[in-house]
């Protein structure tokens, strides 16, 4: 019976172990707003911290010189709040007005600047009303 | 046509729910036409589906544009191949295309089933396997948005066709053999329930299922390391896993069917974890279904997600009679599912599967409540507004930080178990195996500390790698050398004559050798990677990570269903020419936003991966990226893909013998 409750402790502790990494690695997570709105409501305390905000680009809003890979463009949430996004790097291939984004970054008084952006998957799972 | 293929669905659903009634009936009264009846029907929901599947595959090769799905994702001008993946490249299609393969697979159990042991379980077997394919066929009956026989008002001339970035293999041999793991995964778990029911809870039944459950695992896991190759050649971001809820959807089920087949290896040797097992094939079950319901319904905000509102209807019933039920079964049969031994010692083969079973299931469990954060957090910021969560989201890096470290002594449990024993080792032999293993890995350490790379995690992540390997490879040397005394034959045969003599040990040694390859890579390229934005003039050239790219210019063609701008980049290392290398650009007929094909050099060392991103008369921007090991995954894949047969293949001596 020791051997048995030896076993029961040891699996316990791993448990235990597992679900501390998990409850520490939960702490700092990336806040992420599906309304403009809400982002913009924080003002200021979510200012240089990491978040991810979802939207969709206003028809004609990139603004893009060739050959920079700088690109401006604005985005809008489904209440019709927009938020100016700045970026610098790769765009993914259906980058284009209307598409469904996901957008990461972090917001000052200067405006959001996007470190990586993705498009709604090209998935083989999408209807056609979302195209 | 499609009203057609929509009639025999409801057909098909008619069948199987009677079947479901008649067989459970039947064989409560013992009331043997009402049985039989039952019987007949579930072949005929089998032939039923089978024939709205063939309805589909018709409808795509015929170019029968009155079938939305056909025009949705279908054109004229695509090649036979691609046709034939259409069936799985949509929702509607890929959810017929699941519950056929249950029912084929199904159909093949009952067919087959011969042993007195089997015929006894069958009517039940045959009942859950309805009960889950009636599921699938309400879903595309009732649910417009499921179904893969709506039909156009108006009939297009031409359809939409394939999106572009699907348009390659992976398309073909990446969603099969996920479906078939994912239904699969159905046999075992109707297998369970029947056990259950007829009280039949020796350990025949995990003996029963031991290949459904391998062949499932397998396929599960070659569609996985595909998916993988797939977004790293395709995808054009130089990864291969992003820790997507759509990735982790068939990670998931994976890692807990791993968990289960370890465990009914002990069930069927020592007759210990009844319980557990049944608790676990439950749950690796649900978890295919979940995966499916996560990716598809409008739970998360993922990128890849279908975001569909009225699945839920559908899918959480389902999922809660799938969980009640067996767990309410399972509580009131506890009594015939008593341990028949006790863990005799620690240091055991016993403990550690024990070991390997609860950190398969919390890193299942870990991934499940990270996967559906960004869902848990917003309830709790909507509800719960005094806890002070706010809704996030989790990012990759945090995945890596917290389940990779259980993933690393999983690894290492890999590297352990060879020389564990059933019921007690001798701590004193198992020391004196791990000699030589230690020493490869001190080498290896050494070695990386004198030519680098120095970093701490290189420095003891690739020597738990060579120690994992030495293992096996001692292993396996000195089985091969004592056969080879024994038997007098070369070290050759005397390694195949190894392997038949014990396919299941071997086979899964072969797979822990091929997850040793597979972490390998995993490491390399996860830890090592670089990417650089570069711009080159025409003519110039310059030097990246050792590489010397000299861009000659840019080309285009025109050819019947695409429009391609190449780029050729002359790659030199050490001043001598190695090869070229031609990143492109693809507009596909009718699509108006161009697909990026990366430009890879694949050596054992390292991947030299190369995106064109934008370019003008006078230069062109590349994306560089060195991704060390890379090829080292796939070749781990296709070691664990034959490891994973060799223990799988019948072994035709004992099968007559016993089945």
């Amino acid at each position: 019976m020791l051997k048995r409750k030896k076993f029961v402790i040891g699996g316990v502790v791993l448990a235990c172990a597992m679900a501390s990494l998990l409850f520490f690695g939960l702490r700092d997570t990336t806040p992420h707003y599906t309304k403009i709105g809400d982002l913009l409501s924080e003002g200021t305390t979510i200012y240089g911290q990491k978040i991810k905000v979802d939207g969709w680009i206003v028809d004609g809003s990139i603004v893009n010189e060739p050959m920079s890979r700088h690109y401006e463009f604005v985005i809008y949430d489904e209440d019709g709040v927009q938020l100016e996004i700045v970026y610098d790097g790769s765009i993914p291939d259906n980058f284009e007005d209307g598409k469904s984004l996901q957008v990461t970054g972090e917001i000052d008084e200067n405006g959001f600047t996007a470190t990586q952006v993705l498009t709604q998957c090209a998935s083989k799972y999408k209807p056609a009303d979302q195209e | 046509m499609a009203e057609i293929g929509y009639i025999v669905l409801i057909l098909a659903l008619v069948s199987s729910l009677y079947s479901i009634v008649a067989l459970v009936i039947g064989t409560r009264l013992n009331h043997h036409l009402l049985r039989d009846s039952g019987r007949r029907a579930f072949l005929a929901a089998c032939a039923l589906v089978s024939i709205a599947a063939a309805i589909l595959w018709y409808a795509i090769f015929a170019h029968d544009f009155q079938f939305a799905y056909v025009s949705l994702y279908t054109r004229t001008d695509m090649s036979w191949i691609y046709l034939l993946s259409c069936f799985w490249a949509g929702h509607a299609g890929s959810l017929l295309f699941w519950v056929w393969l249950i029912t084929v697979l199904g159909a093949i159990v009952v067919i087959r089933s011969k042993s007195e042991h089997v015929k006894e379980l069958m009517p039940y077997f045959s009942a859950v396997v309805m009960g889950t394919v009636a599921f699938f066929l309400i879903l595309m009956v009732f649910e417009p948005s499921s179904s893969p026989f709506n039909i156009n008002a108006i009939v297009p001339p031409e359809g939409n066709g394939l999106n572009p970035m699907l348009d390659n293999i992976g398309m073909i041999i990446h969603p099969p053999p996920l479906f078939i793991g994912y239904a699969g995964f159905t046999i075992p778990f109707a297998f369970a329930i029947a056990a259950m029911i007829t009280k039949k809870l020796d350990n025949q039944w995990v003996k029963t299922i031991r290949s459904w459950t391998l062949l499932s695992w397998l396929m599960l896991g070659m569609g996985i390391v595909v998916g993988m190759w797939w977004a790293y050649v395709e995808l054009g971001w130089g990864g291969f896993w992003a820790w997507d809820p759509i990735e982790n959807s068939s990670l998931m089920p994976w890692l807990m069917g791993t968990a289960f087949l370890h465990t009914i290896i002990i069930q069927s040797r020592r007759g210990m974890l009844k319980i557990w097992n049944i608790v676990l094939i439950v749950l690796t079950f649900t978890l295919c279904i979940f995966g499916t319901y996560m990716n598809r319904s409008d739970l998360l905000r993922s990128v890849h997600n279908y975001r569909l509102q009225d699945l839920h209807w559908y899918f959480l019933p389902f999922m809660a009679i799938v969980l009640i039920g067996s767990f309410g079964l399972l509580y009131y049969r506890r009594r015939y599912l008593k341990s028949e031994s006790q863990l005799d010692s620690f240091v055991s083969k016993e403990t550690s599967f024990l070991l390997n079973n609860i950190l398969l299931v919390g890193s299942t469990l870990i991934v499940f409540v990270l996967s559906l954060w960004f869902a848990f957090s917003g309830w709790f910021a909507r509800n719960m507004s005094w806890l002070h969560i706010e809704q996030t989201t989790v990012e990759p890096t945090k995945y890596n930080q917290i389940v990779v470290p259980i993933f690393l002594i999983l690894f290492l449990l890999i590297g352990i178990c060879v020389f564990l024993g059933w019921r007690k080792t001798s701590s004193k032999k198992l020391i004196r195996n791990f000699l030589v293993p230690a020493i490869v890995a001190l080498t290896v350490c050494v070695l990386l500390a004198i030519l680098g790379p120095r970093e701490w995690y290189a420095l003891t992540l690739f020597p738990l790698c060579a120690f994992v390997a030495a293992t096996h490879l001692q292993a396996w040397y000195r089985e091969a050398r004592a056969r080879h005394k024994m038997k007098g034959v070369n070290y050759l045969r005397a390694i195949g004559g190894l392997i038949l003599s014990n396919r299941p040990r071997y086979g899964g040694m072969l797979v822990h050798f091929g997850i040793v390859l597979l972490a390998m890579g995993i490491i390399g390229s996860s830890v090592f990677d670089t990417k650089d934005l570069i711009n080159l003039p025409v003519g110039s050239s310059m030097t990246v990570q050792g590489y010397n790219l000299e861009y000659e210019g840019l080309s285009d063609e025109q050819t019947p269903s695409k429009y391609i701008v190449t780029a050729t980049l002359d790659v030199k290392i050490g001043g001598k020419l190695v090869g070229k290398l031609t990143p492109q650009r693809r507009w596909s007929t009718g699509w108006e936003k161009p697909v990026t094909e990366v430009a890879i050099r694949t050596t054992l060392k390292e991947d030299l991966y190369i995106i064109l991103e934008e370019w003008d008369d006078e230069s062109a921007w590349f994306s560089v990226l060195v991704n060390p090991l890379v090829v080292w995954m796939w070749i781990g894949g296709g070691v664990i893909l034959l490891g994973g047969l060799i223990a799988y293949w019948p072994d035709q001596r004992k099968q007559r013998g016993t089945d």
